[in-house]
């Protein structure tokens, strides 16, 4: 670690990575923060890159489709919303959407945050981050304990977007035996994380 | 051949009825998990997106699912393999990377520019106007993603009467083959046994019916496919109203049946 030269005499508390990382996503929403920009930049564009490898995007749609993902995170910037989970998440949607839109080239609708139809419960208060376990150690944790044939599954969901059917095919499984398994990685991650168990 | 996506729009629209759920009876009948981390990790087909999408509007604990299953895929994606590896080259063209994103947005006008359309949700067509809903049906307690595709055309005049006392009205079928209709059933009318050929999800939307011993009410999801024999009921009271997703053609299972819809033009 470099020369602590801080002007705080209290510098064991350093903010988590995550927690640094919604601070400067939100410079860049109140300030128009370039410097701030340019961190997550270098963090999160190697990230980028590596998904979109992974999902089978060619070169030069991977480069671009990059870019995009930052543009759309600087220009909308003001809807990054810390209470619903970190950077990382907010982003990887993004990607996951631009995937969908211009490799896939489909459409995936989604619930209107704005609906009045919004079925908020009595006892939920919109306000309040109901995920306060979606934090990394949380994640990391929940994610461990997921056996190797659920993780095999999971990653070809999320890297490889593959269907039950396709991973069912790669795997040489019943697509019965698919669904089972992700179900049951549903729940153990629905426990491990929510902060409310439901019936 | 998407066009682009419209600008998001924040609607802003005093709910027309007044008819908020505080009191929404608790949805017992959720997504099947599965369904739930295909959508969350986007591999869900679009029609099939659109039901989950519908439901998500009405349950909070569908919603808190996905939500943790998209971070889950956050979480994967930060610690992804091969991120970590930065080259003196990687690291150039990183920086001309950004050199080049800061140009864009030093020469960006207003918010302008096509961007991926991600954020809330997509409301494709402005809200129906309260003179185009018909009488007999209201829109307006349909969640807005679904209203966004019913769209401006939706008509009174163009449900298709299946059977007596039951009538559908059928949305653009998907790229994957999934085929989409709204179906309005009248109170307590009972359908006529079948099968499916492939799977069947039904979203209630208002009323109810009864399934195989089991009655589902609005925000429930009922789930057959080409195992299921099964003849529903419209429960009594409100007409049933419900948005049901078909992989394949229903199969009547009534000879009788059988030989009408050989008579009868297909829908």
């Amino acid at each position: 670690m470099s020369t602590n030269v801080n002007r705080s005499e209290n510098s064991s508390v350093k903010p988590s990575v995550p927690a640094l990382h919604s601070q400067l996503m939100e410079a860049v929403a109140e300030n128009q923060d370039t410097a701030a920009f340019a961190e997550l930049f270098a963090h999160y564009t190697p990230r980028l890159r590596a998904y979109l490898i992974r999902t089978g995007a060619t070169g030069g749609v991977v480069e671009e489709l990059v870019q995009e993902v930052m543009l759309t995170a600087w220009r909308k910037a003001a809807l990054y919303k810390r209470a619903q989970g970190g950077v990382s998440t907010w982003l990887y949607t993004i990607a996951r959407n631009a995937f969908i839109d211009h490799v896939r080239r489909e459409k995936r609708p989604t619930y209107d945050s704005d609906d009045p139809l919004l079925n908020i419960a009595s006892d939920e208060d919109p306000e309040h981050d109901v995920n306060t376990k979606l934090n990394a150690v949380a994640l990391r944790t929940a994610i461990k304990g997921l056996s190797e044939e659920q993780m095999k599954v999971i990653l070809l969901f999320y890297f490889a977007h593959k269907t039950h059917t396709e991973i069912a095919e790669e795997l040489n499984l019943p697509l019965g035996t698919v669904k089972s398994r992700v179900r049951l990685a549903v729940e153990h991650l629905r426990h491990a994380l929510s902060d409310r168990i439901d019936s | 051949m998407i066009d682009s996506q419209p600008e998001n729009t924040s609607p802003e629209h005093p709910h027309s009825n007044g008819v908020v759920s505080a009191d929404h009876p608790e949805i017992c009948h959720h997504i099947d998990g599965a369904d739930l981390m295909a959508y969350a990790s986007g591999n869900t087909p679009e029609l099939l997106s659109l039901l989950i999408a519908t439901h998500l509007t009405l349950c909070g604990q569908c919603r808190n699912t996905v939500d943790l299953l998209e971070a889950v895929g956050g979480h994967l994606f930060d610690e992804v393999v091969g991120a970590d590896v930065v080259s003196p080259d990687d690291a150039t063209s990183v920086v001309s990377a950004m050199a080049q994103t800061l140009d864009v947005i030093a020469t960006d006008k207003t918010d302008g520019g096509p961007t991926i359309d991600d954020l809330s949700s997509t409301v494709r067509e402005e809200k129906l106007s309260s003179d185009s809903r018909p009488t007999h049906l209201d829109i307006g307690e349909f969640p807005l993603v679904l209203q966004s595709y019913i769209g401006r055309n939706f008509d009174s005049q163009k449900w298709k009467r299946l059977l007596a006392g039951v009538e559908s009205w059928r949305l653009i079928d998907d790229s994957s083959g999934l085929q989409a209709s709204l179906m309005r059933v009248d109170a307590g009318r009972v359908m006529p046994r079948h099968t499916h050929q492939g799977r069947e999800l039904t979203l209630i939307l208002g009323g109810s019916m009864l399934d195989r011993d089991v009655v589902y009410r609005r925000g429930d999801v009922v789930e057959a496919d080409q195992t299921t024999r099964h003849q529903p009921r419209a429960g009594d009271g409100d007409d049933c109203v419900c948005l049901a997703v078909l992989e394949g053609d229903v199969v009547l299972t009534n000879p009788l049946y059988q030989m009408l819809s050989k008579i009868l033009p297909s829908n």
